[in-house]
């Protein structure tokens, strides 16, 4: 959920409580203030009703329901047995309206100029409780709504205002690929909070890129060092075989230069990765990968036609990119001859194209766990430099491309797709 | 012929020296861009190795430097840097070839033979080597005047055979040269010793006095008679 919704949700459920408490507050309010007003009229009625009774007059009460009253004499024991004053609620039916309506109850005891008890019953119409508790739960709950909504809807715009500074940033990180120097531009207005979170982000960002640069040209560096001494192994080794006429001398030889050629393989691909990643391949044309295909999967059948590998292509379509040729091309032979050398003999690797993937595929008995892309997931040796697959993801990164792995129906699969680019938040 | 060996590094130096000389050229040595200066500005040779970094300066700006006081020998770039921008700079800048490092001998000499060789005809006539006749334009193979009719791959073979003459090239190298780049670290290498022997085949039938030798385990030697 998305933190303004979030914040939101909490929002509105805490006001609800507190509307409702309110509501409820105010109604005992009113309630009580409605009792305390009518409760003084009674005993005010009730006094004047004694101070005559106890003058001897004859207080004869008013017939009308709304405010009538009525004496009678009680004992003595009866009267010690009751409180001083009480308040009732109570229903009194009412024939003018043919329906009870509540009344407030006053009840007390006096003694008159004889010294007898009386006990006076006091009434006044009061208002309809669950009429008030009605209208009050309505309009308070009306008032509420109306208020939440205004409120929510304020604090929507404020805080949507307020946190796009953070939607900003997230949309830039999600974009942000290491290496690519995308300047961070920071809105002008903003809690210091968030410009304390740029400020962050863009240090560690910066460190990053400064680490991911030293680390590349290292990589770089430490590859170009290494061609010279490498040149001066592979020719005097040369000029050792051409000079060595036993066979024995000449095969130590071989074998040393075999380890050499794999060193010189080894250390190329890394000077190729080091320049995908600097992003030193720029001649952007159209390719097609039918055409690649065709060209180059003849070389690799003849060059592995000892593994007995049955070998199709199923075009469905043509997967043209707008890349670098070099690149396409190592793309794809990076990929077949992927597919072939870790192809069991007599087993069958295929090619799918269609308009919108490009797939190697080749027959295999168990999945590839996904550090398959890392360098050196497997190990460098006499067949491979460990480090196809990760220049082929290179590539694809580089050129708007992803490139999946999947195991599936007993194959390794290795599908090239344009990369969606998620940018929406 | 006469080459000039631009190089810091005395190791490669010597090897490349005394490959060269193999190849029955005469080696003069430059250790640093001073002493290139000087060499190259005094004498003339007919093709200039050089190694694109120096101690005392950079191999391109020198490069620069003659091909700017109108010198006209053949240059050849030998550089550490491999990346297509390093060679459009190098064949910019007015070099006539570039091989990066690491780099076979053998391959040395045939991009050597191949510049001295463009002095005269830009490269486009025939190599011959014994009765054997190699016309790359319309990618042609006589022996003895008559033709033989080659496949691709087999065409290919022979033609990198006859600018290296006398040398061991190892199977990588030939893989590498023929099939492509993409083809390397291969296994098993049966694929290359079919098309040899069909080519050997052909060779032999037309009656060809140089031939294909294999050497052990190693490679192959393109013999002359």
């Amino acid at each position: 959920m998305k933190l303004c919704y979030r914040v939101l949700w909490r929002l509105s459920a805490c006001l609800l409580l507190l509307a409702l408490a309110g509501g409820a507050a105010f109604y005992a309010v009113i309630i009580d203030e409605i009792h305390d007003e009518t409760d003084d009229y009674l005993e005010e009625h009730a006094r004047r009703v004694i101070t005559l009774k106890r003058a001897g007059h004859d207080v004869s009460p008013p017939g009308t329901w709304d405010s009538s009253y009525s004496t009678r004499e009680v004992t003595e024991v009866y009267a010690r047995g009751r409180p001083r004053v009480e308040f009732l609620d109570e229903m009194v039916y009412v024939d003018a309206k043919l329906e009870a309506e509540p009344t407030r109850v006053l009840k007390t005891i006096f003694t008159d100029a004889g010294g007898r008890y009386h006990e006076i019953i006091i009434r006044t119409p009061t208002i309809d409780k669950d009429e008030l508790q009605g209208s009050v739960f309505y309009s308070m709950l009306l008032l509420c709504c109306s208020f939440l909504v205004a409120s929510l809807l304020v604090i929507f715009m404020v805080f949507s205002r307020e946190t796009r500074p953070l939607y900003t940033l997230l949309r830039w990180l999600r974009s942000y690929t290491i290496g690519q120097r995308r300047v961070l531009a920071s809105p002008r207005a903003m809690a210091s909070e968030f410009k304390e979170l740029y400020r962050a982000v863009e240090l560690s960002t910066r460190k990053n890129e400064e680490i991911f640069e030293q680390q590349k040209q290292f990589i770089s560096n430490a590859a170009h060092e290494l061609q010279t001494p490498l040149a001066i192994c592979k020719n005097q080794l040369e000029l050792l075989a051409e000079r060595e006429d036993g066979e024995r001398g000449l095969a130590g030889i071989m074998k040393v230069q075999e380890t050499l050629a794999r060193l010189i393989r080894l250390n190329r691909s890394l000077l190729f990765l080091s320049r995908i990643e600097n992003g030193q391949f720029v001649e952007r044309q159209e390719v097609s990968f039918n055409d690649l295909v065709r060209r180059v999967s003849p070389d690799f059948g003849e060059a592995y036609a000892y593994k007995r590998v049955s070998f199709r292509v199923e075009e469905r379509g043509e997967f043209r990119v707008v890349m670098d040729e070099v690149l396409a091309t190592s793309l794809v032979t990076n990929l077949l001859k992927n597919a072939y050398l870790h192809c069991r003999e007599g087993g069958s690797a295929r090619v799918e194209i269609c308009r919108d993937f490009f797939l190697v595929a080749n027959s295999g008995d168990e999945a590839l766990d996904e550090r398959v892309f890392e360098r050196f997931y497997r190990p460098a040796s006499e067949h491979s430099t460990g480090l196809g697959l990760a220049i082929a993801r290179s590539i694809c990164r580089g050129g708007g491309l992803e490139l999946y792995y999947a195991f599936e129906a007993r194959e390794h699969r290795f599908r090239v797709a344009r990369s969606e680019v998620h940018l929406d938040l | 012929m006469k080459i000039l060996v631009i190089e810091d590094d005395p190791a490669l130096r010597e090897i490349l020296r005394e490959s060269l000389e193999r190849e029955r050229y005469v080696v003069e040595i430059a250790r640093d861009y001073r002493e290139a200066l000087e060499k190259s500005e005094t004498y003339q040779y007919d093709c200039i190795l050089l190694d694109i970094m120096l101690p005392d300066g950079n191999g391109l700006d020198l490069l620069s430097r003659l091909r700017a006081e109108g010198l006209q020998e053949k240059i050849i770039i030998i550089s550490a840097r491999d990346s297509l921008d390093d060679k459009v700079r190098g064949l910019n800048a007015g070099a006539d070839d570039y091989l990066p490092k690491p780099f076979h001998l053998a391959e040395l000499a045939a991009r050597v033979r191949s510049v001295t060789r463009r002095g005269h005809d830009g490269g486009k006539s025939a190599i011959e080597q014994g009765n054997i006749r190699v016309i790359p334009g319309s990618y042609q193979v006589f022996v003895n005047d008559a033709e033989v009719v080659l496949n691709r791959k087999e065409y290919d073979i022979l033609h990198y055979f006859m600018l290296r003459p006398n040398r061991l090239l190892d199977k990588s190298l030939l893989v590498e040269a023929v099939w492509g780049d993409h083809v390397d670290q291969v296994d098993n290498f049966d694929f290359i010793y079919a098309q040899i022997k069909n080519l050997r085949g052909k060779l032999r039938r037309a009656g060809a006095s140089a031939g294909i030798k294999a050497v052990y385990g190693l490679g192959y030697k393109f013999v002359l008679p």
